[in-house]
C-alpha cells in the first residue's frame, strides 16, 4: 500500500518550493494547481488549450496548464504568476500592462504575464511582430492586444 | 500619496476562486434534445452516485424566469418540455466537482421528440415552441414615422437589399459561475459573475419564493460580460436551492461548453431594407422588415425587437421611416443582449445599402455621410432627443486619418457611421425610481469612500466613477475608494448594461460628491471665518480661491471640522433620466439622456483567388462627450474594434443540425494577437449637458460601425455586394458569387 502511494506521488518545484501531489492519472496540471496547490491565480477559461488563461511556465517555457498532465510534470520547475510577485522583470511587465490600460477584466492577465515573462527571458528586445506572435495563445476578449503589444514593446 | 502599486493579477478573486468552509460543488444535467416533451425525469441514479448530496429538477421551481414581466417563459429547470440542446434539466450537488459531474451525467430523463424549429426562415409554419405564441413570433412590432410611401414615390433613386447577419456570442474569458450560501439566519448570499447584481437579487428572490431583503448578491471580480451576464440564470437559482437544501455553500462554475449553451448572444437577423434618396442626396425614406432569431426563450428579446427598428436611422437625418420587426422562436439557445444590443445588425444593413447607393450615385461615401449627419439638439422622427452630436467631427477625424493613404492592388477602405444610447431612459420594469444611486463618505484619514451598486466587469466603471468624484472634490483619484457590487452594502443601481453606467451612476456620484464638497467648505469657512463660496478644494487642502497661498487648512482638518459640526460627513446622490417617452406604443424603447456617435473606417487587402480578407487597419473616431478617463475609453475603443473584427470575419454561433455549434473556444475562434490590425482610435471630446461633467458612453457604440466598415471595404476591394456577415471566403471566392464588378468603383476620396 505504502508502495503504491509512493508511486503515485509527483514531485515538482512550484514557485520555488518543493511540492508533492498524488494526482489522478488523467488530472491536468491546471486542476492540480487550482485544486491541490491553492493556485487561484491560474485561471480556467476553456480547458481545451484555446485561451491561455491557464498559462504557467514549466522549466521557463510558457504552456497552457490545461493541456499538461500532472503526472508528466515530475521534476519540473513550475512558475505561476503568483510566484513572480517579487520578480523585477514580472513587476515591470505587470506595471507596463496596467499603465497601458491592457488590464481590463484581468482574466487573461496572469497568463499574459507568464507568456511575456518567458518571452523576455528568451528574447530581451522583441519587436512588435514577435510579441504578437508570442501572445497568440493568450486570448484577451476585452481586446487589449494592441495595448499589450505597445506596452511590452516599450520594455524591450 | 505615492501612486498605488500596479494591480497584480491574482489579488482579487473571481467567483471560481472563492472557497467557503463546508462548501460543496454543483453541476447541471442538460437536455440532449433540441425539442422534445419531457416525459419523466429520475434523480435516483444521481442521488445514488458516490459523493452526491442533493439533486433538484424543474419541480423545485414553480415560477417561470424571465427579465421582462410580460414575457416570463423560461423555466429554471425544464418542466414538461425542452427547447434547445443544452437547456438545464437538473442540478446535482456533491462533495467534489467530479462527483457532481458524475451525478449530473446519471440523471435519467425520458423524452418524446418533437419536430425542431431550426431556422427562422420558415416563420409561422412550424410547431410552436410556446403555446402563447402559435406562430412562433414573440412580438411583431410595426411602427411608421412620417410619409414613407410618399417619400419612396418621390425619390430620385431607390435602393433595396436583403441582409443576413449571423449570430455570435460574447465569449467573455471568464465562464459564468456562482457561489450560493443559504445562511443559518435565513438569508441567502450569492456571489456571482454578473453585470447586474440588483437584478439578480430580485430575480433569485422571486424564483426562490424569498423576499428581496433575504437575498444578498455580491460580485467578485468579473472576467468580462459584454451583455452575456446581464440576466438571472438557472445556475444562480439552482445553486441557491441546493444550498438551501443542504445548509452548505454551493459552488457552480459553468464549463466553456455550458457558457455556449447559456449564450444570450447576438440575434441572427434577416433584414429586407429599402432606401429612398431625394433630389438633394438626402435620405427621404427607410423601410425595413427585420426578422430576429431569438432562440428558445424571450429573455430581453422584446427590447431587441424594438431597438432593431428604433435605431434604424441614427446617426442620420431621415425624412420618413418605418419598420416591421419580429423576433422568432427557434430551438436554439436564447439570444440576448450583446455589445451594441439590437442595433449592430441593422447598422450593417443600412451602412451597406448607403455605400451601394453612394457608388451608384457617384457620391463620396464619407462626404455623403457628413451631409446626412444628425446635429446637436435635433430630435429624430421617432422622438429621440439627440443632445450633443459630435458625428460630423468623428467623420472629419476619419477623413483626416485616412486621407494620406494609398490603396494598392486588391486593397480598399470602407467607412461607416453610428450612434448609440448612453443608457436606456426607461428601466426594464417600469417605475419612477432612481436608476442609479451613490453614497460618498469622507473619512477622517483623508480618503473618500464611494458606495455604488454598479458592477465592475472590466470596463473600468469604478475607475471612471472614482475619477468623477475626485474631479468634483479637486483630489487625486487614488484618494477615492469604491465599494461596489454588493446589494447589502450598496444602494440600488440597475446594473452594467445598455451603456448606462458612466452617465447614470456618474451623475449620481457627482451629486454625492458635490454634497460632501459643500459640507467640507462650509465647515472650513466657518473655521476660517470666510464665506464657503470663496473657498476651493485643491489636492490635500482647502484654500481661498483668490489667494491659494494664504489661509486655508489641510483636507484632513477640514474633514475633522466638518465631523465636529455635523457628524458623519456623507453625501448621497441619485439619478433618474428626465426624458419623455415617444408618444406611441413602444415609445419608451429607444430614448436615452444622451447619444454617443462613432465613425469608423477599415482598410482591407483582398485575395480573389483564396477569397481571403485581411484587415490591415481599423480607424475609430468616437464622440463620448467629455472623456473622463481617456485610457479606459481608449481600451473600450480597442475592444470594440476587435470584437467587431471577430463578428465581421470569423465568429458564428449558430445551430448545426439542431445543436449549438461550436461549443468550444478553439472552434469558435475569437480574434487573437495575430489577427490584430493596426488600430487607430481617437476620441472626439465635447461635453454633453446631460452627462456627468459632460460624459457619454464609450463601451458599446464604437463597435457598431466597425462591422459595416469592414464589409464596405471588402465590397470595394472585391467588387462584390456584401450582404452577409460573417464574411465567408467560400462566398467571396465562388465565381457564381462574383457579380459584375460594381461600376464607379471610386476610392474613398
Ligand atoms: S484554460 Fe487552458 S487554455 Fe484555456
Ligand atoms: S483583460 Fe479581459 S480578457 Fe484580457
Amino acid at each position: 500500500m505504502a508502495n503504491r502511494i509512493q508511486q503515485n506521488m509527483v514531485a515538482f518545484v512550484l514557485n520555488g518550493r518543493p511540492f508533492s501531489v498524488a494526482p489522478d492519472p488523467d488530472e491536468t496540471l491546471l486542476e492540480t494547481l487550482r485544486q491541490r496547490c491553492g493556485c487561484a491565480d491560474v485561471k480556467k477559461g476553456c480547458d481545451e488549450g484555446a485561451c491561455g488563461a491557464c498559462t504557467v511556465a514549466i522549466d521557463d517555457v510558457a504552456v497552457p496548464s490545461c493541456l499538461v498532465l500532472t503526472v508528466a510534470c515530475a521534476g519540473s520547475r513550475i512558475v505561476t504568476s503568483a510566484g513572480l510577485a517579487t520578480d523585477p522583470l514580472a513587476r515591470r511587465i505587470g506595471a507596463a500592462l496596467a499603465e497601458a490600460g491592457a488590464v481590463q477584466c484581468g482574466f487573461c492577465t496572469a497568463g499574459v504575464l507568464i507568456t511575456a515573462w518567458s518571452m523576455f527571458r528568451r528574447i530581451p528586445s522583441p519587436d512588435r511582430d514577435t510579441i504578437s506572435r508570442e501572445l497568440t495563445g493568450n486570448l484577451c476578449r476585452c481586446g487589449g492586444y494592441d495595448l499589450m503589444v505597445e506596452a511590452l514593446a516599450g520594455l524591450g | 500619496m505615492s501612486s498605488p502599486p500596479p494591480p497584480w493579477p491574482w489579488t482579487d478573486p473571481y467567483v471560481a476562486d472563492l472557497s467557503l468552509p463546508g462548501m460543496v460543488f454543483a453541476a447541471m444535467a442538460r437536455s440532449t434534445h433540441a425539442h422534445a416533451a419531457l416525459r419523466s425525469i429520475d434523480l435516483a441514479p444521481a442521488l445514488a452516485t458516490p459523493g452526491v448530496l442533493a439533486a433538484v429538477d424543474g419541480r423545485a421551481f414553480p415560477l417561470m424566469g424571465g427579465v421582462i414581466h410580460s414575457s416570463r417563459d423560461e423555466p429554471v429547470l425544464a418542466v414538461d418540455r425542452v427547447r434547445y440542446v443544452g437547456e438545464p434539466l437538473a442540478a446535482v450537488a456533491a462533495v467534489s466537482p467530479e462527483a457532481a459531474k458524475a451525478g449530473a451525467a446519471s440523471v435519467a430523463a425520458a423524452f418524446d421528440p418533437l419536430p425542431p424549429v431550426l431556422t427562422m426562415r420558415s416563420v409561422g409554419l412550424d410547431v410552436p415552441l410556446h403555446e402563447e405564441h402559435p406562430d412562433n413570433v414573440l412580438r411583431d412590432v410595426a411602427l411608421e414615422f412620417g410619409p414613407v410611401d410618399e417619400s419612396f414615390a418621390s425619390a430620385r433613386a431607390v435602393f433595396a437589399g436583403t441582409y443576413h447577419y449571423g449570430a455570435s456570442t460574447h465569449a467573455a474569458l471568464e465562464p459564468h459561475g456562482v457561489v450560493a450560501w443559504w445562511r443559518p439566519e435565513g438569508r441567502l448570499w450569492v456571489w456571482t459573475s454578473t453585470q447586474c447584481p440588483h437584478l439578480v437579487q430580485h430575480g433569485v428572490a422571486r424564483l426562490m419564493g424569498l423576499e428581496p431583503s433575504a437575498v444578498r448578491v455580491i460580485t467578485p471580480r468579473v472576467g468580462g460580460g459584454f451583455g452575456g451576464k446581464s440576466e438571472v440564470f438557472s445556475h444562480e437559482v439552482v445553486a441557491a436551492r441546493l444550498s438551501m437544501l443542504l445548509g452548505r455553500p454551493v459552488r457552480l462554475i459553468l464549463s466553456r461548453e455550458e457558457v455556449f449553451y447559456t449564450h444570450r448572444g447576438r440575434h441572427e437577423a434577416l433584414i429586407d431594407l429599402r432606401l429612398a434618396v431625394g433630389a438633394h442626396d438626402e435620405i427621404l425614406g427607410l423601410d425595413a422588415d427585420i426578422i430576429l432569431n431569438g432562440g428558445a426563450y424571450a429573455g430581453m428579446g422584446l427590447v431587441t425587437t424594438y431597438y432593431a427598428g428604433q435605431f434604424l436611422g441614427i446617426p442620420y437625418r431621415v425624412g420618413a421611416f418605418r419598420f416591421r420587426s419580429r423576433r422568432v422562436f427557434t430551438n436554439a439557445p436564447p439570444a440576448g443582449p450583446k455589445r451594441g444590443h439590437g442595433s449592430v445588425q441593422i447598422r450593417f444593413a443600412v451602412e451597406r445599402l448607403l455605400d451601394r447607393a453612394a457608388l451608384s450615385l457617384g457620391l463620396n461615401p464619407l462626404a455623403w455621410r457628413m451631409s446626412l449627419a444628425l446635429k446637436s439638439d435635433e430630435t429624430t422622427l421617432n422622438g429621440l432627443k439627440i443632445g450633443s452630436s459630435g458625428f460630423t467631427r468623428c467623420l472629419e477625424e476619419i477623413a483626416r486619418m485616412t486621407a494620406p493613404l494609398q490603396c494598392g492592388e486588391g486593397e480598399a477602405i470602407g467607412v461607416a457611421g453610428s450612434a448609440y444610447i448612453s443608457g436606456a431612459a426607461f428601466p426594464i420594469i417600469p417605475n419612477r425610481l432612481p436608476h442609479s444611486q451613490a453614497i460618498l463618505r469622507a473619512d477622517r484619514s483623508g480618503l473618500f469612500v464611494l458606495t455604488v451598486g454598479v458592477a465592475e466587469i472590466g470596463q473600468g466603471a469604478l475607475e471612471t466613477l472614482r475619477t468623477l468624484v475626485a474631479q468634483t472634490l479637486g483630489q487625486p483619484t487614488d484618494r477615492v475608494l469604491a465599494v461596489a457590487g454588493d446589494t447589502d452594502a450598496c444602494p440600488v443601481d440597475l446594473g452594467s448594461y445598455s451603456s448606462r453606467v458612466t452617465l447614470m451612476a456618474g451623475n449620481a456620484v457627482i451629486a454625492a460628491a458635490a454634497a460632501v464638497r459643500r459640507q467640507l467648505l462650509e465647515a472650513a469657512g466657518d473655521r476660517l471665518a470666510v464665506a464657503p463660496e470663496s473657498l476651493d478644494l485643491v489636492p490635500n487642502r482647502v484654500v481661498v480661491r483668490e489667494d491659494p497661498g494664504g489661509k486655508g487648512m489641510s483636507l484632513t482638518r477640514a474633514i475633522a471640522r466638518a465631523e465636529e459640526r455635523i457628524g458623519t460627513v456623507i453625501g448621497s446622490g441619485s439619478y433618474a433620466p428626465a426624458v419623455e417617452p415617444g408618444p406611441y406604443p413602444g415609445g419608451a424603447l429607444g430614448p436615452s439622456p444622451a447619444f454617443s456617435f462613432t465613425a469608423a473606417a477599415a482598410k482591407v487587402r483582398f485575395d480573389p483567388d483564396l477569397g481571403a480578407v485581411e484587415v490591415t487597419d481599423i480607424w475609430i473616431a468616437h464622440d463620448c462627450g467629455r472623456a473622463v478617463n481617456l485610457a479606459r475609453v481608449n481600451a473600450q475603443l480597442h475592444g470594440c474594434a476587435l470584437m467587431g473584427l471577430g463578428e465581421a470575419l470569423m465568429e458564428q454561433a449558430g445551430l448545426h443540425r439542431g445543436i449549438m455549434d461550436p461549443v468550444g473556444m478553439l472552434d469558435y475562434g475569437v480574434p487573437t494577437a495575430r489577427d490584430l490590425p493596426r488600430i487607430h482610435a481617437v476620441v472626439v471630446s465635447a461635453a454633453d449637458p446631460a452627462g456627468p461633467l459632460g460624459a457619454k458612453e464609450a463601451g458599446e457604440g464604437p463597435l457598431l460601425p466597425v462591422v459595416p466598415a469592414i464589409a464596405n471595404a471588402v465590397a470595394r476591394a472585391a467588387g462584390l455586394d456584401i450582404c452577409a456577415i460573417p464574411l465567408s471566403s467560400e462566398d467571396l471566392v465562388r465565381p457564381s458569387a462574383r457579380e459584375t464588378p460594381l461600376s464607379g468603383e471610386a476610392a474613398l476620396r
